[in-house]
């Protein structure tokens, strides 16, 4: 990323420019918090030409203020259409297992973030609450940069989900619990999670469900390690199982192997106990 | 806040004494003293109220909208401009922006002249008050008629009544 980094009195002339706009040229006024608001769309602006130099953006030698915002700003209109491909992408295959926070979050917010986003005034504002927790934090993220890290996940997550079997999916889901449709929880991560159990148990995925023998070889495997290594074997076996099964290429992995951590704590705190699913 | 501060800081003095131009036939003038208080003034206003001017600002449009006001004389020219401005910075922010410049400008201008009678305190007591609750309330009339005749409507007070004043003069004579 290219800082970029301007003094105020380079910045003021365009909030000055925005604020007109905004106002229709009918008044010559703004309050504070709109002057700061709009400070902010240009230093998101701004900052978004700085992200995209090196992914294909030539930025050469010094350019003033009023350039990187113009241009930075293009580069937001780009990224929203990039956002919007992403989720017309998405959209034919999506699976939701009945969840209605997916759904409410990826059917009706998705469509009114596209609806409302205001790239000129309120580029930062990211509009939705993203209720449906993904694997990666959209922390430090924001407006339309936030929206499409955030499609990027659901995609991942929808290769995934459409790999497996849907009956099997129904299965875990269910035995997790029996209101998963109400459930604020990845629903990734609870098929994943069975699923590595079952690669460390069996060293295979054939089926949902655990006999008594792999129930039993389960806990012996967990006992044997630590949670360091245990990470590092379902690390090894989820990349395998995903390279051949789903086709999966290191983006999936990426994204999947981000709550092995979590799925290895719950091996060896909760131990077995826990493993309802 | 401090680059709004600073972008505040702009030369106005020129401007606002390019009006005397237009305000001289009505026996109005500003001196550069005049404007540079009405600069600094401008300036605390708006931290008051918490807005950032850009561009020429509105000082030279209230100059023009009152200079012919039966109200404003050479006496009280500055501090009635001073006043102005700080009313017209506070029912912004009341209105919520609702309000262009030149709607709030007409509104106030016509009220000054023909209900308050110069009076800046029942402008902004009473006349404003109203029209901002009204607004504030979702009332848009004042888009049609760009901010003028609007005060029947909020007008809480029974005025100047002609067929009232006829009878009355019938019962003295």
């Amino acid at each position: 990323m290219k800082d970029m980094h301007f003094e105020a009195e380079e910045l003021v002339p365009i909030v000055a420019e925005l604020s007109v706009k905004m106002t229709g040229y009918e008044s010559s006024s703004i309050t504070y918090e709109k002057a700061q608001q709009l400070m902010e769309a240009v230093l998101y602006c701004i900052q978004e030409l700085g992200m995209s130099a090196g992914e294909g953006v030539l930025l050469e030698g010094d350019i003033s203020a009023q350039v990187a915002y113009a241009r930075g700003y293009e580069c937001v209109i780009q990224k929203i259409r990039a956002a919007l491909e992403l989720y017309h992408s998405i959209l034919p295959s999506f699976l939701s297992f009945g969840n209605r926070c997916l759904e409410e979050t990826f059917l009706k917010g998705m469509p009114a973030f596209f609806q409302w986003y205001d790239p000129k005034f309120r580029p930062q504002d990211t509009i939705l609450t993203l209720d449906y927790p993904v694997l990666k934090t959209m922390q430090g993220l924001s407006g339309v940069d936030a929206i499409y890290e955030y499609l990027r996940c659901i995609r991942q997550e929808q290769i995934f989900l459409n790999a497996v079997d849907s009956d099997a999916v129904l299965w875990i889901l269910n035995r997790y619990s029996a209101e998963h449709v109400d459930i604020i929880e990845n629903l990734s991560q609870i098929v994943f999670s069975n699923i590595v159990r079952h690669l460390l148990a069996e060293g295979s995925y054939t089926q949902p469900e655990f006999s008594e023998q792999s129930f039993s070889d389960l806990g012996q495997i967990v006992s044997r390690y630590s949670k360091m290594e245990l990470e590092l074997i379902l690390r090894e076996k989820a990349a395998i199982f995903l390279r051949t099964c789903c086709g999966a290429g290191n983006e999936l992995t990426d994204y999947l192997s981000l709550c092995i951590s979590d799925i290895a704590t719950g091996l060896k705190l909760g131990g077995l106990l826990n493993l309802r699913y | 806040m401090d680059w709004m501060e600073q972008f505040q800081l702009q030369n106005l003095t020129a401007q606002i004494i390019e009006t005397n131009q237009k305000t001289e036939r009505f026996g109005l003038f500003l001196s550069k003293e005049d404007a540079q208080i009405i600069v600094e003034e401008r300036k605390n206003a708006l931290r008051e109220e918490r807005r950032v001017e850009f561009g020429t600002g509105v000082i030279s449009k209230i100059i023009l909208e009152f200079c012919d006001s039966a109200y404003v004389n050479q006496d009280n020219y500055v501090g009635s401009l001073i006043r102005l401005q700080q009313i017209f910075y506070l029912f912004k922010n009341e209105m919520m922006d609702e309000i262009t410049d030149d709607e709030l400008l007409h509104f106030m201008k016509e009220q000054f002249e023909g209900i308050c009678y110069g009076d800046f305190e029942y402008l902004e007591g009473t006349c404003l008050a109203n029209f901002a609750k009204a607004i504030r309330a979702g009332y848009q009339g004042y888009k049609n008629t760009d901010g003028y005749g609007q005060y029947g409507e909020f007008d809480d007070v029974k005025r100047w009544d002609y067929d009232l004043y006829l009878e009355a003069l019938k019962e003295l004579f």
